[in-house]
């Protein structure tokens, strides 16, 4: 009926062109869209409610889990805890589901709700991670879709926490950079044989057999003061540090979030919730919330929120600090990190810690990046300039569904 | 104007998918979904050339294989919009 003329047409200049691309010459063909409406979907993008909990845990586990295994009743139990009961839940800034030809769930982007402030004015802020699709390469229009979705809605801002390469060229391709001061994870090796146990431990299990050798090698090393990551504790710090409880943490943040233009505006019952949901996550070891005070007056000075364990690696959920003394909220967080038996340290950068970390010798490096897309240019303006306390707590690493089993 | 949303598509396919994937041609009607040639980060970066230089706006609705998963697809919806617009 109609006939193509595929040829390749490679100009002076080295760039390809379609030109080649031959118009179809057949009429009927060319305007057998021309006077209609666009095409209208028959896949589609809906809100994520109760009943796709089941498929969505499935895909989950499939996505980011083993999918060689079925996924546990817990986890969706969780997915429906964090994204349909969450205590800020809002109607309005939903989690999406897509749905193929067929009406089953194939994909799924996870959005939770945080009511911010900027400059003392309420703003609404939407959290997304978790973005799935069922065989992508198959699918391709539907993480688009589910991304744009949410951009679309009627949040103020638009944050992900953990977006991974892949993600984050798609933020890109909407025109959403990340943030460079939030989008690097920072890492300092305390004990450098047991850090090299612990990374071989992830690759090849029984490695954690090498661990008493590796502490002992360490332990030589720092006796003759051959360990170069040997920590530099100054014995007249002005400053200690000690454990607290939730109530006086949730009691001290708002005073270490002050500084901030744009920060959530948490309340009680939210912090506890958040707070609940960080103790749950074990994989990774205990959780240690801790509070910098100075020696002289008690006055406290920062926090450091971490998992760890003795023989691995700590993670840094939040460390937050009153402007100029981050410096010694580290150095608090490095020397316990080191008594506790941890053999190295590593969290996600926020800019007013980042100078705190280099000077302490520790790398940087990105694994994921940080999304963050404001409406209004001045809210946009103090997230890029680092203004912002936006991730831990703020954001999405509090959840098990990120670094835990579950 | 509606030769040029062509000649516009075309240079577009070219030069950021067939170029990428060292392809040197590609029949009107090939499904760039299937040949491999568009993920979901060249559907984003096609959105974003058909809102940006075409100058249409795209609801998530019109993300569908059929206004876009080959040059004609593109071309017609591309079409379909400015006619609708004008």
């Amino acid at each position: 009926m109609h006939s193509h003329q595929c040829t390749t047409n490679v100009s002076d200049d080295g760039s390809r062109r379609i030109d080649q691309v031959t118009a179809n010459s057949d009429p009927e063909v060319l305007n057998s869209n021309k006077s209609s409406e666009p095409a209208r979907p028959d896949c589609n993008v809906r809100e994520f409610q109760s009943p796709d909990i089941p498929a969505v845990a499935a895909l989950f586990q499939k996505t980011f889990r083993n999918p060689r295994k079925r996924n546990s009743a817990a986890l969706g139990d969780y997915l429906n805890e964090i994204f349909l009961r969450h205590p800020w839940y809002d109607p309005e800034i939903p989690s999406w589901v897509y749905l193929d030809k067929e009406g089953r769930v194939s994909g799924f982007i996870g959005v939770m709700p945080m009511r911010m402030t900027f400059k003392g004015r309420s703003v609404r802020a939407g959290v997304a991670g978790s973005l799935m699709v069922e065989d992508p390469a198959r699918n391709p229009l539907a993480g688009a879709r589910l991304m744009r979705k949410f951009l679309s809605g009627p949040q103020d801002i638009s944050l992900s926490e953990s977006a991974n390469a892949r993600s984050t060229k798609m933020w890109e391709q909407m025109g959403i950079r990340p943030i460079i001061g939030y989008s690097l994870d920072w890492l300092r090796v305390l004990h450098p044989a047991g850090f090299g146990a612990a990374v071989l431990k992830k690759a090849f299990r029984p490695a954690f057999m090498l661990r008493p050798l590796a502490s002992a090698i360490d332990m030589v090393g720092n006796r003759i003061r051959l360990n170069p990551f040997h920590l530099d504790i100054d014995a007249r710090k002005k400053f200690y540090d000690r454990e607290i409880g939730d109530d006086e943490l949730i009691e001290k943040i708002p005073l270490f979030a002050k500084h901030y233009s744009l920060k959530p505006d948490w309340d009680v019952k939210l912090l506890k919730w958040l707070l609940k949901h960080s103790e749950q996550k074990r994989q990774i070891g205990a959780l240690h919330k801790r509070m910098v005070c100075l020696k002289k007056d008690d006055q406290p000075i920062g926090i450091y929120i971490y998992y760890g364990q003795p023989g691995d690696i700590a993670w840094v959920l939040q460390v937050m600090a009153l402007p100029g003394l981050a410096d010694s909220v580290i150095e608090s967080l490095l020397n316990h990190t080191s008594k506790a038996g941890c053999v190295a340290v590593r969290g996600r950068t926020v800019p007013d810690i980042t100078e705190a970390v280099t000077r302490q010798n520790s790398i940087l490096y990105n694994q994921s990046s940080m999304i963050a897309h404001a409406k209004k240019p001045d809210i946009q303006a103090a997230i890029n300039s680092g203004d912002a306390l936006i991730t831990g707590l703020a954001g999405e690493a509090w959840a098990r569904i990120i670094g835990d089993n579950i | 104007m509606h030769d040029d949303i062509e000649t516009k598509v075309r240079q577009f396919i070219a030069d950021n998918f067939l170029f990428r994937e060292d392809r040197h041609s590609l029949c009107e009607t090939e499904s760039l979904l299937e040949s491999g040639l568009m993920d979901s980060t060249g559907v984003l970066e096609l959105v974003a050339f058909l809102e940006c230089d075409i100058g249409i706006e795209i609801n998530d609705a019109d993300i569908v294989p059929e206004n876009l998963d080959s040059v004609q697809n593109i071309t017609n919806f591309a079409k379909s919009r400015t006619l609708k617009a004008a």
